[in-house]
């Protein structure tokens, strides 16, 4: 999120879509019901089946899964026609106004941007290929064109003046020639052909009800005072254009004026409590812990390459310091083995293979599937439901030599060797199973999807064998660490002997977490160290204030940067104690832990009522809520409206309600005027000289722009161009290749599969189900596997609600329950002249062949068929980060006896 | 002062957080259930299922423009005014309770367990078939509006009192404890429990506010003004739509006969308690009586 859940409530405008929050995220929904009875705010929600959330909607429209990015540039194309733009803001914390390279270019015959090698059918590297112009030969200065007159015309800088239409907006400068090479000019043609009428033919949605959608989101939010925000989840990522969705619904925030502030912003709404503290500290591949970007071997295999690679490309913004976070990550790991030798210690660190290299969870399995990787180890996670093409999966895991399973319950995952189909005695695998604590029976924090970070203590003590996370990682490294000693010719043997390891521990021998918490904000290492004690005393006396404090030295240990600083300052610690009215010795300085016990309104002010409760936990980075706050101004100072202040500019200095995300003191540490940030409102943004929006983006995979390419599978061919999907995708791996009839796709407008399948999460279950099948009470609520449909398709085949039927894609078959229901409609696509109507099947991931209520009839045994969605899932993903395509395939649906 | 709990449709998300905390506070277990083709379950309320959410579908568009409504309705017994269950009580074991001690109006229609003769009157004649028999109890079972929740001081509970005094006073007033079970747990702020006075005030501005502001033409209450034969309620509602279209009786029914048969049940329940014989006899013959009786109720 760039914003957090609490300030849902300051919205004028909700627009869902691609997220179901009543369902999942039902707390959440409480914020969105206080800004409409605070703001009188509306709620827009569009989804391919009508959801509880939609139930509680303003506006509500079907849409045909996976073609969201043509309703967002439909709405892109609409807010620019009806100038519905915020000119102050695109004018200068965007970079609208540069001057495109001319090399740019996009062919709609064939669907593809400028860069496209068409032998090797792949774009080089984006930064390279979509640029803009720089007005020096070093770079450091783009060009700027003024897109509507301001006061500084020389600088296109400034407030706008000058011309203004009926609604009172400024009139952008169309007979400017120099208007015509601008990124704006460029954006506007290229969602010129995203017209109300293609929107409607592409996804669905009927002309009006867009139109009407369109006039609510940008003709409120474009406005100064006013903040829409688009709430998104795996509806928009689970596809194999899922960050283009979200980008292009970014330029639209951008356009309008809506990110960074109060009730705006793009918000990520985490599916798990913990899943941002998951990529916060790097479970994805592609980072080291606080989105460092992960080394290569064949490039960036030294930490001075690493460095020269930062400071290459990134000459200006705070993402200059890396080089001090990278360090001080090091010395978190191996101690005194990097504070004497930084090098060394960089490279005993895993690197991927090479820049390409995609190590997310299809390709992990597919290299398990041709042998390639021969032992696993998942924590709470069960493949054989969860994952995608789960029979390929499931098939992968048997070629496994061995296989570590920690989890609450006994999961698929666990017995995928019995699983319905199989004859057991043929599966070789090694399989153990860990019992694990859950999360009120071990203490740590979680971050939500705020980026606020929580203590939990831990409330009672796991059953039987059951042991915390930390705890099984503890004992495996220790034994790690004891093998590697006694083997003195084990490769990279060092990588495990020299990592620190040295913790203090509690009365029942388990690593002291607040340690760890420690070991995350960062300190100057001490040095004269008599033990571990010693140690940690010490430690605890030097923190850093902020990672601003790190050192690329060796001198500071900091095992996540974005986290640096939530080890609290002794007199932020003793003001919080004096306010809780406890004395400050019962305070601990984790600041992750400031919460709950003392919740509350008057007990913890709310600043200003805007929802910011700083005492309460710690939001990365600096404890800021809402990232961006410099967009909540103009370019004085002045906040944009009475309810959307966070920060505002007094004449001498910076009022604030949340921590400002830009620059407010000059180096010499005098006071930072409004036009020192406003020149570069998105200081996370690492672009030389251009710290502002990126309406054209050099980041991702696909291109400059967002376009709209159909899912893999798909039961039309793209209108919008010449190329059926995205073409930066692995568009087919390697099992698909060896045994397309088994784990490959359907053809564009397969006859054998002609309907779209989607698979979701319902309120009442959780992820895979392991935690909630096993849980009677949810189970009761939500007994077995179903598969929703419209009236129209069930009437067509002869199927009655509560039929058992069944459905199946080129990779599986799955069975369920029909739901035939109002909720879910035949939607009308395609062209004047060539209309047709495609229909959309509904399936819960959350059922398999396990646990109390596994998913069919039968309770408590394995049944005799599997009930996992999953099977019929393909095995294809993102561009830029490889998440399966869950939303939008191929099946046929059927009756069964 | 009479209590009530307020249940506001249109903030309602049909999460059923509300049908899980009751279980979980009142102790109640689970029963093996099937899909049927909606998102509805337990199927019909039990001695096991005290209050459950109902889904209505309805489609209030045309073919060309759906107009879609998915109508969420927490269901349960409505504490009614004039409780046909109390009349027909042979034994007294249900009966109104006093929620605070000397306040008349202040209180839940609750079946003592150890009282009920399980004679199913209540059962048979409820207008909204929210009283159930359970077999293992051998009682009859309703939503209590959690009785020992609301009739104790926050204080007491066990987890308030290691802070203290002022902290759980201060605590009250932002987040009280004592409430019923569904009410501290629900997600989106559609449930309140008070004063029967302030929820009306409450529903009244809810449903101005849905008419004017929302353009909800069927904007209404249910359960403020006498409902059928049972008078007020003590569960009240806000609607956006007829209570038909909730699955809410408009006119609830009471069954003839019950104005006089509690005039004759109950000093004959009476007489039975007295003697023990009679008593044990009687509750044989009529436990007989009700095995499978439980499966049997409409879906309510």
């Amino acid at each position: 999120m760039t914003n957090h859940w609490v300030d849902l409530k300051n919205s004028d405008v909700h627009m869902v879509c691609g997220s179901n929050p009543t369902e999942n995220h039902p707390c959440a929904w409480k914020w969105v019901e206080e800004s409409r009875t605070k703001l009188g705010a509306k709620v827009i929600v569009v989804d391919p089946r009508f959801t509880r959330t939609a139930s509680k909607a303003d506006i509500f429209s079907f849409l045909r899964p996976g073609t969201d990015i043509a309703f967002f540039g439909g709405l892109i194309n609409y807010a620019i026609g009806k100038n519905y733009i915020q000119w102050e803001y695109v004018q200068n914390y965007t970079n609208a106004p540069f001057v495109v390279d001319p090399s740019y270019s996009f062919d709609q015959a064939t669907g593809h941007f400028n860069g496209w090698d068409a032998e090797k059918k792949a774009y080089g590297a984006a930064a390279a290929i979509w640029k803009w112009v720089y007005t020096d030969a070093a770079q450091t200065t783009p060009a700027r064109v003024a897109l509507v007159d301001v006061d500084n015309m020389p600088a296109a800088r400034g407030k706008p003046v000058g011309p203004v239409d009926g609604n009172g907006n400024f009139i952008p400068r169309r007979d400017d020639p120099l208007f015509g090479q601008t990124v704006f000019a460029a954006l506007e043609q290229h969602y010129s052909r995203y017209t109300p009428e293609m929107v409607e033919a592409v996804t669905g949605m009927p002309k009006d009800k867009f139109t009407q959608i369109a006039e609510l989101y940008c003709g409120t939010t474009y406005k100064n005072d006013k903040s829409g925000n688009l709430q998104y989840a795996m509806g928009l990522t689970q596809s194999t254009v899922g960050v283009e969705k979200i980008r292009t619904f970014s330029v639209l925030q951008l356009l309008l004026g809506n990110t960074g502030l109060p009730g705006g912003g793009i918000n990520a709404l985490r599916g798990e409590s913990n899943v941002q503290g998951s990529t916060d500290y790097a479970l994805l591949y592609q980072y080291l812990p606080g989105y460092l970007p992960a080394p290569e071997a064949d490039k960036l295999n030294s930490r001075a390459a690493l460095n020269a690679n930062y400071g290459a490309d990134k000459v200006s913004g705070f993402w200059l310091n890396e080089p001090k976070w990278l360090s001080s990550l090091l010395v978190s790991w191996y101690g005194k083995y990097a504070k004497e030798n930084l090098d060394r210690a960089f490279d005993l660190i895993p690197k991927k293979e090479k820049a390409g290299s995609d190590y997310s969870h299809i390709p992990l399995f597919e290299a398990m599937y041709a042998g390639t990787i021969k032992g696993l180890i998942t924590w709470g996670q069960n493949p054989p439901v969860g994952g995608p093409n789960a029979n390929l999966e499931s098939a992968a895991m048997d070629k496994l030599e061995w296989y570590v399973a920690v989890d609450l319950w006994d999961t698929e995952a666990m017995n995928f060797w019995r699983r319905p189909g199989v004859k057991p005695g043929e599966i070789k695998t090694k399989v153990w199973a860990l019992p694990a604590a859950s999360s009120i029976e071990k203490s740590g924090s979680v971050s939500n999807s705020g980026r606020l970070a929580q203590f939990r203590w831990k409330a009672v003590e796991p059953p039987g064998e059951a042991k915390s996370d930390l705890w099984i990682v503890d004992e495996l490294m220790n034994k790690l660490k004891e093998l590697y000693e006694a083997d003195t010719n084990a490769p990279a043997r060092e990588a495990i002997t020299e990592l620190f390891w040295d913790y203090e521990r509690d009365a029942e021998g388990e690593i002291e977490v607040e340690n760890i918490g420690l070991e995350i904000s960062g300190f100057t290492y001490p040095t004269d160290v008599k033990d571990t004690k010693d140690f940690w005393d010490k430690a605890r006396k030097a923190p850093v204030a902020s990672f601003a404090a790190l050192k690329d030295d060796g001198s500071t240990a900091c095992a996540n940067w974005i986290y640096g600083g939530i080890w609290s300052s002794e007199a932020d610690a003793a003001s919080y104690a004096d306010k809780v009215g406890v004395p400050k010795e019962q305070v601990s300085r984790y600041r992750a832990t400031w919460q709950s016990q003392f919740e509350g309104k008057k007990i913890f002010a709310d600043q200003a009522e805007m929802g910011i409760y700083p005492m309460w936990g710690y939001s990365w980075p600096l404890n800021r809520k809402v990232i961006y706050n410099r967009c909540s101004m103009d370019v004085n100072g002045e906040p944009w409206g009475k309810n959307k202040a966070l920060v505002r500019w007094n004449g001498a200095g910076w009022d604030r309600y949340d921590v400002p995300d830009f620059t407010v003191a000059n180096p010499d540490t005098s006071v930072a005027v409004p036009a020192v940030s406003a020149a570069a409102p998105f200081i996370m943004n690492n672009d030389k000289g251009a710290q502002v929006g990126k309406v054209f983006t050099n980041a991702t995979k696909e291109g400059p722009f967002p376009e709209h390419y159909e899912p893999r599978e798909s039961p039309v061919k793209n209108l919008m161009n010449g190329a059926q999907w995205n073409p930066a995708i692995v568009s087919e791996y390697q099992s698909a290749k060896d045994d397309p009839a088994k784990y490959g796709f359907a053809e564009v407008g397969s006859k054998d599969y002609p309907y779209i399948g989607i698979t979701y999460r319902v309120t009442e279950h959780w992820q895979a189900g392991a935690m909630t099948r096993n849980l009677t009470w949810l189970s009761e609520a939500m007994p077995e596997m179903f598969v929703e449909m419209s009236e129209s398709l069930a009437g067509k085949l002869s199927i009655k609600n509560g039929d058992k039927v069944e459905v199946s894609s080129v990779r599986g078959k799955v069975q369920g329950v029909a739901i035939v229901t109002l909720r879910m409609r035949a939607l009308t696509i395609g062209a004047n002249g060539s209309k047709q109507e495609v229909e959309v099947v509904g399936l819960p991931w959350h059922y398999g062949y396990i646990g109390d209520f596994p998913g069919g009839p039968e309770r408590g045994k394995i049944p005799p068929r599997s009930y996992a969605a999953n099977q019929v899932t393909p095995h294809v993903g993102d561009a830029n980060t490889t998440i399966p395509e869950y939303k939008g395939f191929l099946v046929n649906l059927k009756k069964v006896k | 002062m009479p209590k009530a709990i307020l249940f506001d449709a249109s903030k309602c998300s049909g999460c059923r957080a509300c049908q899980i905390a009751c279980k979980s506070w009142n102790q109640r277990g689970a029963t093996y259930t099937t899909n049927t083709g909606s998102y509805e379950n337990p199927p019909q309320l039990t001695s096991e299922c005290w209050m459950r959410i109902k889904f209505n579908e309805v489609d209030a568009g045309t073919a060309d423009t759906p107009d879609i409504k998915w109508r969420f309705t927490k269901y349960q017994c409505m504490h009614c005014e004039e409780a046909t269950c109390v009349k027909v009580c042979p034994s007294g074991a249900t009966a109104k309770h006093k929620v605070t001690s000397g306040d008349e109006e202040a209180y839940v229609v609750m079946t003592d367990a150890a009282k009920c003769v399980g004679c199913n009157y209540c059962v048979a004649t409820c207008p909204f078939k929210a009283c159930r028999y359970g077999e293992a109890d051998k009682s009859v079972f309703r939503c209590v509006m959690c009785f020992d929740r609301i009739s104790n001081d926050a204080a007491s509970f066990p987890h308030m009192q290691q802070f203290g005094k002022e902290w759980t006073e201060k605590m009250q007033a932002e987040f009280p404890r004592n409430i019923p079970a569904c009410v501290q747990t629900c997600t989106t702020g559609a449930l309140s429990f008070g004063e029967r006075e302030d929820l009306i005030k409450k529903a009244k501005a809810r449903v101005d506010y849905l008419k004017k502001e929302k353009k909800v033409a069927g904007a209404q209450t249910y359960g403020i003004d006498p409902v059928g034969g049972v008078g007020t309620l003590r569960y009240l509602y806000v609607l956006e739509d007829s209570p038909d279209a909730y699955g809410l009786p408009t006119d609830p029914k009471v069954p003839a006969g019950v104005e006089g048969w509690s005039l004759l049940a109950k000093p004959m329940g009476a007489f039975a308690l007295g003697g023990m014989v009679v008593a044990a006899a009687l509750n044989y013959v009529i436990h007989r009586r009700n095995a499978g009786l439980e499966s049997k109720e409409e879906g309510v």
